[in-house]
């Protein structure tokens, strides 16, 4: 296991085959951290880790009913299977590979079938349409081909993809784990939830696990309204992965 | 005497003109702590902007917004605008209009929650 982030496990998650991770972590529009955090306030998953890093985590404790935890943490629902690494805090552009290298290391441990990350796509748009469209982005030929197949988003074929996603799918193809990301339109600097939605419907669809997203909808401006301030937080961050051009582009 | 006359009319004068200068700049600071203090008790809202050629879009994000509390001023280059929520939360956002824009016109909708507004100039001939 990498020494440059540690885990504390409260226990060793039972898990059954296919196992699938989610990541969320925040970027443009908070799509994935919404997404992940809607699994963990509903329940779906329950706490198990705390990882640790002096080196490449901000001084920052997230507070969870009284108590000081790591901003970065794992958590295991045993009835959909599902392990979810969820950042209560925007990760700094130079911890983005570490961390990366350890979800991998981490996944590999768990062997999970497939780590999936959800993110946002910033569109100028996005006001003025619907439902969001969401596109996927695979680490290997193999895993592209499978998505191919589903007609539940469609394949993001040329551009690019920055942010604290972009070396995940690195990291993990270099370790041979499949990795897709699943990318929602959105706005980049305000909260999208809609988008969120959209995003847990595909990762629903995909794991066989049902998550009734119409609770994430109808709490949508409470989320907007919680949300602020680490979409600020984020959005001082962004600039730092990309020079000033959107996380997802073509 | 006159002369004694003339240097008393003097020394007054320049009293009074120190007195008109202390005077404004209590004005001055006064107008600035209470500015303070206003803006203290103002949170500005998150927004994204969209640039398209002659306008610009603002998209603002104020959670549960009271919208009879909007509103909106554009001094030359500046859009101003203030709304509260209906917690009690006053908002308050100051945007700079690219100065290319020519007479610029706003206006201000509700899409999916958010606030919107579009600053649109005159198409040149």
């Amino acid at each position: 296991m990498d020494q440059d982030f540690e885990v504390e496990e409260s226990f060793v998650p039972n898990l059954r085959k296919p196992t699938y991770m989610i990541v969320g972590i925040p970027d443009a529009g908070l799509v994935g951290e919404i997404a992940t955090e809607y699994l963990i306030s509903k329940g779906i998953v329950d706490e198990f880790g705390q990882i640790y890093s002096r080196k490449h985590l901000p001084t920052i404790m997230h507070v969870d009913d009284g108590v000081a935890k790591s901003p970065l943490r794992l958590y295991y629902g045993k009835e959909s299977n599902l392990v979810v690494l969820h950042a209560w805090t925007a990760i700094p552009v130079n911890s983005a590979y570490p961390l990366a290298k350890f979800i991998s290391d981490y996944a590999t441990k768990l062997e999970v079938s497939a780590v999936i990350s959800i993110t946002g796509m910033p569109i100028p748009n996005r006001l003025e349409i619907e439902k969001p469209n969401a596109y996927w982005i695979a680490n290997s030929k193999e895993l592209a081909q499978e998505l191919s197949k589903l007609d539940i988003m469609q394949k993001f074929s040329q551009g690019y993809i920055s942010g604290p996603y972009a070396p995940i799918l690195f990291e993990t193809a270099r370790r041979k784990i499949n990795n897709f990301a699943v990318v929602v339109e959105s706005f980049l600097d305000i909260p999208d939830p809609e988008a969120s939605a959209v995003a847990l419907d595909i990762v629903s669809k995909y794991t066989g696990f049902t998550v009734d997203v119409s609770l994430l909808l109808q709490e949508a401006e409470e989320i907007r309204a919680r949300i602020k301030g680490l979409m600020e937080q984020t959005k001082r961050e962004l600039p730092t992965y990309a020079s000033g051009k959107p996380m997802t582009y073509a | 005497m006159p002369a004694y006359k003339d240097l008393e009319d003097m020394v007054r004068k320049a009293i009074e003109a120190e007195m008109k200068r202390m005077e404004e700049i209590i004005e001055f600071v006064s107008r600035e702590v209470k500015e303070s203090m206003e803006n203290q008790s103002y949170i500005e809202p998150l927004y994204t902007e969209i640039r398209r050629e002659n306008r610009v879009v603002y998209v603002l994000d104020v959670p549960y917004l009271r919208d009879e509390t909007i509103y909106i001023k554009l001094e030359k280059n500046t859009l101003n605008f203030s709304c509260t929520d209906n917690r009690g939360t006053k908002y308050r956002l100051s945007l700079r209009i690219p100065n290319d824009m020519s007479q610029p016109e706003v206006k201000v909708s509700r899409v999916k929650g958010r606030v919107c507004l579009i600053v649109e100039g005159k198409a040149s001939k």
